[in-house]
Formats: structure tokens, C-alpha cells, sequence
């Protein structure tokens, strides 16, 4: 007896791996962050833990780079493209919010399967440079890397409802991508130029929540390089938020509420929407 | 062992052929060392050839104490356990262990209050100060282990070896762990300390108002800091490695308030700071490794006339943060600077220093040093943009603290000790690489096998 929702993501999933693009991904991905675990960590010379933390470092950021872009191109695309498919499944005895959450999940299934090899070399890498500790904290980054793949799968969605034409759509989701990307992280920094350090001290490491990615950067860094990675800042964090600990849950936190909202959003546009 | 009786021996006969012929009292299992102690001559050897003594010495006639064995000499946590008061004594072999624990008294596990005594090839554990030299001059400490005791926090604990109002010592060959400060000097100058390996301590050295002082061949690692230099003068240190000081307070080398020191060739690697430097003046910082440190210098107020040149800066997350505008350090001399990793300028007469100044701190650092808090956004897209555009358009450019004539390639500074460095990392786990490997092949696996093309069944299923 399989409830709706699996077989709706399952049918997702079957349609998304046909698509070209996601092997495509998948294999220059793995490729990329390869090539960095390996000059960064074999070839390096150093035996340091900074190798491994300057080499999480660029993976982080690969992985920061291409996953929400890919999530968001596959998931505009898939979504827009079948849209015949999503009003047949509509017209099914099946609640609207059911049909969304099965063509999330299968979406998600897919670009989670594309991007886990990217993941998963380097952490092998890291497991015969390293050892047991930078294999473990590496899992953790892994960890948080695929929340972010969920996090701009659930926004692609949302995009898609919005938008309902195809151009829009991949504009919208392009925009969305180059203002977390980049731009928010410019403006965080501009806003040194007009506040306050007192005031700083709160703004930007609360600023860091409104950002997926900068919460999965700073989450990862936390982890492999540890809080005094961060110098004073660092201490702040600890200051403001009580311990690592507590401050890392918040981070996850932040991130859970980043992805749980764009679907619950999405359902509701949809039950709303008129096909 | 044989070797041991044999010098033993022929020592022996070489101290018959004397005049005053030195006796050899032995002191068996269960007999008293104190007693033993008692009935001695100046120059006598005293063999302990048990295996355990439960006493508290004191040692007032200079003789050679010699264990065999490795015996041990415990106090039962009470007072200090051995107590030197007569110039010239010499402790070899002998295990010492059980200070009382009380730090107000200054409780050690071989007190030292006279002069040329030797403490050589021993061991101290369950200390408070392990060797604690008071007052007195010329003490040699030789090829000891020294332990602290892991059961009490940090404050609580004493210093591995404890210099006081001591000159002319000589500390080499030894290891400390688990103490609060490794070697602390204490108005203790013109002391030599090389080739020690200090570890898990909170600084590996601790000089306060000592002059004249040197350390070579030194391994500090895991400590808080290194080496704390502070309050004093012209100290030169050579060949150390200042390793894994990870933490919010941890630091590589820290100075505080010093004059006239001299570093040259160490290596410094892989700490939250490397070099620290507050209120000090007149330092030299020559042909040193500055490699893989969160922070590679920090210069705090006060710092005046300092010179860093010849040094290599390798693959640090950050060059430089300072409290205040700086324009006092200097940081190349008349014909060089550092070499710098992050360096991208230019060489066109191929004299070896780069044409173009470069620019220690880079706009993120300047705004860091600004606003701590900055440091979030550190090695994330943002920063980097901003460091290209800065490359872009010098105009930009922030930091006034430059280096005017950088090295093109890493000066070839072949005393730091990088062999001594070694490999810190738990080696390889093979098991977890098979995991990542498999965990991360499944899916795509599972994606390939699914996407290859079937007839039939499948595509008219999906047809609809």
C-alpha cells in the first residue's frame, strides 16, 4: 500500500533522471570538488588541519555556488515544463497539498542523488588524508550542504507557482540565486560602512539567518575549524547565542525553518492557484 | 643496566684514587633515605636500589643521588618531596612524585635552594612545580620527564620547571605536559633552555622579567601559547616549532611589553595566532615560517620599531589584524621583505623582489580589524569579491600597512626545523573513505541504473 505522496515523488523522480542535466551535474560536480579535495589536501605539502579546514572551505563554497543553482534551474524547469502532468495530477482524488509535497520530494530525491557523489569523494579524500575526526566533521558539512540543496529545491518551487511562465520563472530564480549568492553577503558587509560596531556586533551574526547559505557556511566552518576559527567573533557568537552547541542548533534551526516554509507557502499558492 | 654499574664502577675507582675517597651508601627497599642521608660526607653517593620509598628528603650534604632502576621517591602529598639545600648536589635516575598540592606554598617535587645542582635523566609526576629552583644559580636539568596532574584545573596547577631569582641555568632535553606554564622564569636570566618538547600545557615557556635569556630546538605543542615572553629583554630564540595552539586566547608566540628580542627560523604552524605582540618595541622577527595559522600576526598598541624580514608567510587565513593604525613596524629590511603567499605582483627586472608593494592587509582584513564580527563572512563569495575588486582598483586599497619589498618566491630558510613538525593527523581511515564512497555512490548509482533506456513497460507507463 503506497500512500500518494510516494508515488507522486517516485513519478517525479522518474521523469527528473530522464533529464540529461542531472548526470550532467552530477558528474562535473564530483569532478570539481575531486580536483579541490585533492590539490588541496594531497598535494598541499602541509600536514595541517588548516589544509582541511581552508579545503571544507572551498567545497562549502562549490557546493554553495552550484547546488542552488542546479536545484532551482531543475526544479523551475521541471515544474513549468510538465505542467500538463501537474493538472492531470490535480484533477486525481488526491488533496493538492499531497500532489505538491510528492513532486517536491521527488525533486528532491533527484538533485540530493546528483549532488552526494560531489560530497562523497572528497570525504573519502579527507578519510585517507585526515583520519576519523576530518571524516566526521566532514559528514557534518556534507550534512548541512544537502539542508541547503532542500532549502533552494523548496524556493525553485515556490518560484515556479509564482511565476507559471517559463522565463519569468528562470529570471525570477536566476535573481533569487545572485542576490543570496552574492549580494546579500555585500550589502552585510556594507552595512559596516553605516552602523556601528556596537550595533554590528548583533547585526551581522543575526544577518547570517536571513541568508541559506551563509547559515551553511558558517555552520560548516564551525564544524571543521572549530569556533575560534572566528577569532572575536567567534567569542560573540558564543556570548550571544551560550555555547557552540546551542549556537550551531539555531543555525539548523534557521535552516529547517528556511526549508519548511517555502513548501508550506507553495501549498498554499497552489490550493489557491486556478489550473 | 650493566653499562651503569660499569660506570659506577670506574667512577668509583676514579674517586678511591682520590684523596678524600667518596663512599657509596646503599639504600635498599624499606631502609630510610633520610636516615641514609644522615651519615653521609660531602661527595659520598647515595644508590637507591629499591623499587619505592614513602619519605620526604632533604638533602643539605652535597652528594650524588643516584637510583637505579628509576626508583620511586613519594611524598604523599605532603610538603616538597625532595628538598635540595647543598651546592652542587646531583640527582640522577630517580622518580619523584606526590608534592602537596597547596600553590599558595609553592609546593614542588625537587626543591632546588643551592646552587650547581644537577637534576638529570629523572622523572616527576603528581606535581605541583616539578622542579621548582629558588634563589639559586647554575642548576643543569638534563633528559627528565616532567607530568602534571591532569586532576586539577589549570589555576590550580604548578609550572613544570620553576625558575626564581636564578641565573646561569642550563634546561635541556626534557618533556612537560599537564602543568600550568611549562618553564616559568621568574627574575631568572642568562638561562639556556634547548630541545625540550612541551606539550598540553598553558605556555611552554613564561618568561617575566628575565633578560638575557635564549631558547633553541624547541617543540611547543597544544599549548595555549608557545611561548609567553613578557616584561623582559633581549631574549633570542632560534629553531623552535610553535605548533596546534588552537583556541580564543591561544597563540603561537606571544609578547607583552618586551625589548630587543631576536627570532629567526622558527616555525610557526597551524595556530589560532601566530605571532601576537603588544607594547613591544625594538623586535627583530628574521627568516621565520609563519604557515597555516588562523591569524598569522596580531600588533596591538604600543608596538614601536619592530621589523619582520626574511620571514615566509604560507597559506594563512588571515596576514594581519591591528587595534590601531600602525605605522611604526617595519616590515622589510634595507634589501628585502617577506615572502608573502597571497602576493600576486609582478618581478620585471628579476632582482627577486616583487616591483609592486605589497598590501598586508587586505580591505576584508582592514574592515575586520574594524568590526570583529565581519570575520563571518570570511572566506564566503562576498569577501572574495570585494578582495578582487580591490586587486581591480587599487584606489580601494584601505590598509597602510605594506610591505615595500616583497620576496617573489619562499625565502630558502633551511633551519626551521620542519622535520620536528611531523605528521599531527590521526592517519588513515580507509573505513570511512569506503563509506563516503559507497554512501555517495548509491544514489547516482541508483539514478544511472534507473535512467538507462528501457522499452516497453516503462516508457508506456510514463507516456501519459
Amino acid at each position: 500500500m503506497k500512500s500518494a505522496v510516494w508515488m507522486i515523488c517516485w513519478q517525479e523522480f522518474t521523469l527528473n533522471r530522464r533529464n540529461r542535466w542531472v548526470l550532467s551535474f552530477a558528474a562535473l560536480f564530483a569532478m570539481l570538488t575531486l580536483v579541490l579535495a585533492y590539490f588541496g589536501m594531497v598535494t598541499s605539502g602541509y600536514s595541517g588541519f588548516q589544509d582541511f579546514t581552508r579545503t571544507s572551505a572551498s567545497i562549502i563554497n562549490l557546493g554553495g555556488f552550484l547546488i542552488p543553482l542546479f536545484a532551482m534551474l531543475v526544479g523551475v524547469f521541471s515544474f513549468i515544463t510538465n505542467q500538463g502532468y501537474f493538472e492531470m495530477l490535480a484533477t486525481q482524488p488526491v488533496s493538492r497539498s499531497k500532489v505538491l509535497l510528492g513532486r517536491y520530494l521527488g525533486l528532491l530525491l533527484t538533485i540530493l542523488a546528483a549532488s552526494l557523489l560531489g560530497f562523497g569523494l572528497p570525504g573519502a579524500v579527507i578519510a585517507l588524508v585526515i583520519g576519523v575526526t576530518g571524516a566526521q566533521s566532514y559528514l557534518m558539512v556534507v550534512v548541512y550542504s544537502m539542508m541547503l540543496a532542500m532549502v533552494f529545491t523548496g524556493l525553485s518551487v515556490l518560484i515556479a507557482l509564482i511565476a507559471q511562465r517559463r522565463q519569468i520563472a528562470l529570471g525570477i530564480a536566476l535573481g533569487v540565486w545572485v542576490f543570496y549568492e552574492l549580494v546579500y553577503g555585500m550589502l552585510m558587509l556594507g552595512t559596516t560602512l553605516y552602523l556601528s560596531p556596537a550595533v554590528l556586533k548583533t547585526v551581522l551574526p543575526v544577518g547570517l539567518m536571513g541568508n541559506p547559505i551563509d547559515i551553511v557556511r558558517v555552520l560548516s566552518l564551525l564544524q571543521v575549524g572549530g569556533p575560534h576559527l572566528y577569532g572575536p567573533a567567534g567569542a560573540t557568537l558564543i556570548k550571544l547565542t551560550g555555547s557552540a552547541g546551542l549556537a550551531t542548533l539555531i543555525g539548523v534551526l534557521g535552516l529547517l525553518f528556511w526549508i519548511v516554509v517555502p513548501v508550506l507557502v507553495s501549498m498554499k499558492i497552489f490550493n489557491r492557484q486556478n489550473l | 643496566m650493566h653499562i651503569l654499574r660499569n660506570a659506577m664502577l670506574c667512577s668509583l675507582v676514579v674517586c678511591m684514587t682520590l684523596p678524600a675517597a667518596a663512599a657509596v651508601h646503599t639504600v635498599e627497599q624499606g631502609e630510610s633515605i633520610s636516615a641514609t642521608l644522615r651519615n653521609v660526607a660531602p661527595g659520598d653517593i647515595v644508590r637507591l636500589v629499591g623499587t619505592e620509598y614513602r619519605e620526604n628528603i632533604v638533602i643539605d650534604v652535597p652528594v650524588t643521588l643516584v637510583g637505579v632502576n628509576l626508583p620511586v621517591i613519594r611524598g604523599g602529598y605532603q610538603g616538597n618531596v625532595v628538598h635540595v639545600l647543598a651546592p652542587g648536589t646531583e640527582i640522577r635516575g630517580v622518580h619523584v612524585s606526590e608534592a602537596s598540592p597547596l600553590l599558595t606554598k609553592d609546593m614542588a617535587c625537587i626543591l632546588i635552594e643551592a646552587d650547581d645542582a644537577t637534576v638529570r635523566e629523572s622523572v616527576v609526576t603528581e606535581s605541583l612545580h616539578g622542579i621548582y629552583v629558588k634563589g639559586a644559580n647554575r642548576a643543569v636539568i638534563v633528559n627528565n620527564r616532567i607530568e602534571g596532574r591532569l586532576d586539577l584545573i589549570e589555576a590550580d596547577r604548578g609550572n613544570g620547571i620553576h625558575l626564581w631569582n636564578s641565573n646561569g641555568n642550563r634546561v635541556a632535553d626534557n618533556e612537560i605536559l599537564n602543568v600550568r606554564d611549562g618553564i616559568y622564569f621568574s627574575f631568572a636570566n642568562e638561562t639556556e633552555v634547548a630541545r625540550n618538547h612541551v606539550h598540553d600545557v598553558r605556555y611552554g615557556l613564561h618568561y617575566m622579567y628575565s633578560h638575557d635569556n635564549a631558547f633553541y630546538d624547541n617543540l611547543f605543542e597544544h599549548n595555549v601559547a608557545g611561548a609567553a615572553l613578557m616584561y623582559s629583554e633581549r631574549i633570542l630564540f632560534s629553531r623552535n616549532t610553535f605548533a596546534r595552539c588552537r583556541g580564543y586566547r591561544a597563540y603561537g608566540i606571544l609578547l607583552q611589553s618586551m625589548e630587543d628580542v631576536t627570532a629567526t627560523s622558527n616555525l610557526i604552524l597551524d595556530n589560532s595566532r601566530g605571532i601576537f605582540l603588544n607594547n613591544a618595541k625594538g623586535n627583530v622577527f628574521e627568516a621565520n615560517d609563519v604557515v597555516d595559522n588562523d591569524l598569522a600576526i596580531q600588533l596591538n598598541g604600543g608596538c614601536d620599531d619592530n621589523i619582520f624580514s626574511g620571514n615566509n608567510f604560507l597559506d594563512n587565513l588571515s596576514e594581519l589584524l591591528l587595534d590601531v593604525s600602525d605605522r611604526e613596524t617595519r616590515w622589510a629590511d634595507e634589501e628585502s621583505g617577506n615572502y608573502w603567499s597571497r602576493y600576486r605582483g609582478y618581478d620585471l627586472d628579476k632582482n627577486g623582489v616583487g616591483d609592486v608593494a605589497f598590501g598586508v592587509q587586505n580591505i576584508f582584513q582592514v574592515m575586520e580589524s574594524k568590526v570583529p564580527e565581519v570575520r563571518f563572512y570570511l572566506l564566503s563569495p562576498a569577501s572574495e569579491v570585494l578582495r578582487a575588486a580591490e586587486r581591480a582598483l587599487p584606489i580601494l586599497n584601505l590598509g597602510d600597512v605594506e610591505d615595500p619589498l616583497p620576496l617573489m618566491r619562499a625565502a630558502d630558510n633551511h633551519q626551521v626545523p620542519w622535520e620536528v613538525a611531523g605528521d599531527f593527523n590521526g592517519g588513515p581511515s580507509p573505513l570511512w573513505a569506503a563509506v563516503y564512497i559507497i554512501g555517495a555512490g548509491l544514489p547516482l548509482g541508483a539514478l544511472v541504473y534507473l535512467s538507462r533506456p528501457r522499452p516497453r513497460r516503462a516508457s508506456g507507463k510514463e507516456s501519459t
